[in-house]
């Protein structure tokens, strides 16, 4: 009996991961709508769950993107001044939610965090990197410059971020989002680095997924206190979280066009309303 | 000192020690008691001294898991020190403070 629940959640969490990659939003926010929805994990668990698997996802990937010289430790370093206040604040708030029994409130924003995370993978993002960026006097002092070989352009790319203030703000909310939610919000970190401080894409990503680690770890305390992170669920979804995204980095993201990551994405949507329905008490 | 060596090292080793840590736990556990019922556990009431509850190996892991973070702010500090890069250890100093308070402190002062 349980051998077969540990084995349908092994498989539920592969598919998040596979499905987190493929969309580039993370397996963690796609693992807690696939637990609450198709195996009747309460949405609490789910989210303690997904927390854990997203520190193992980022610990993996940023190993790799260390290597590969795309994410930059002192930008990542320099914002985690805002991710680790905000998931204080987003701990604190998933705190009230445990404490007043909001589960439901916890559904509906769920879903609607979702539906909002994957609009960058309807919006035309600028392929070409940002050239000629002049530094203001904060960015460089903090040495927010940087340069790598882009594969594509098949060229070296120097690139300098600017806007500090206007990073935090941004990794502050995802921050908070991510104590909440329990996910890693790779989203809204890119879109603050991306749209807000002038950083080339891949920098963005590969630097983002380095910071879920720290965000997430931060936010752990509180959940371990309060009694959501279930051993026997964990032990299942980091492995299965683990082989996905993997799966989905190595082998299939070389695969995907831009029409087919599209339609995965819709599947997340489809997720998010059957989540928010649920939270208002018409669905499940 | 080559900080991305040492960092991805640390980012190797430490999700392999933990997943070894969880995987192994939850092994155990489903071979010795195979009928459980999964919602009866979770971290409020297991305890980290109970050695003949298998499940403790796994919450060992998560705890290794959860360790890494701090690990690799703790290991920037050091490289910004040996860089002598008075901001960044400044702002890493920070980041690990905070990052203690959340884990440590906040829980105390919540009551939970």
């Amino acid at each position: 009996m349980l051998l077969t629940f540990l084995a349908s959640l092994l498989f539920a969490s592969i598919i998040a991961g596979l499905l987190g990659s493929l969309t580039g939003l993370g397996g963690g926010v796609v693992l807690t709508p696939v637990l609450v929805l198709f195996l009747g994990v309460p949405v609490e668990y789910a989210v303690g769950a997904s927390l854990i698997s997203t520190i193992a996802t980022s610990a993996s990937s940023g190993s790799r993107y260390l290597k590969s010289g795309l994410a930059h430790m002192r930008i990542a370093i320099a914002l985690e001044i805002a991710t680790t206040s905000g998931a204080i604040t987003g701990s604190f708030l998933e705190y009230i939610v445990e404490k007043e029994h909001l589960f439901s409130l916890l559904d509906v924003l769920f879903g609607v965090v979702l539906i909002f995370s994957v609009i960058p993978n309807f919006m035309r993002m600028k392929t070409e990197v940002p050239t000629n960026v002049e530094p203001d006097g904060l960015s460089a002092k903090l040495k927010f410059h940087g340069k790598y070989y882009d594969e594509a352009l098949k060229k070296e790319v120097n690139y300098q971020g600017v806007r500090y203030p206007f990073g935090l703000f941004g990794m502050y909310i995802a921050g908070l989002v991510s104590g909440l939610l329990g996910i890693g919000s790779g989203a809204l970190k890119v879109l603050a680095m991306d749209l807000g401080m002038n950083l080339p894409f891949k920098i963005s990503t590969a630097t983002s997924s380095f910071m879920i680690g720290v965000t997430a770890a931060t936010s752990s305390g509180v959940y371990w206190a309060l009694g959501i992170i279930n051993p026997l669920i964990v032990g299942a979804t980091i492995p299965g979280v683990f082989i996905g995204s993997n799966l989905g980095s190595r082998f299939l993201n070389r695969l995907m066009s831009r029409r087919l990551r599209q339609i995965f994405t819709l599947v997340l949507v489809v997720l998010g309303i059957q989540l928010i329905l649920r939270g208002v008490g018409i669905f499940g | 000192m080559d900080e991305k060596k040492v960092i991805s090292t640390t980012l190797k080793y430490g999700v392999l020690i933990a997943s070894i840590l969880v995987i192994s736990g939850l092994i155990i556990f489903t071979a010795s008691d195979p009928n459980a019922n999964v919602y009866n556990f979770n971290t409020s009431n297991i305890s980290l001294t109970d050695f003949k509850n298998p499940l403790t190996i796994t919450l060992y892991g998560v705890i290794a898991l959860i360790s890494i973070p701090p690990i690799i702010v703790l290991e920037q500090i050091i490289i910004y020190a040996s860089e002598k890069d008075k901001i960044y250890i400044g702002i890493g100093a920070l980041v690990l403070s905070l990052m203690m308070f959340a884990i440590l402190i906040m829980p105390r002062l919540l009551h939970i």
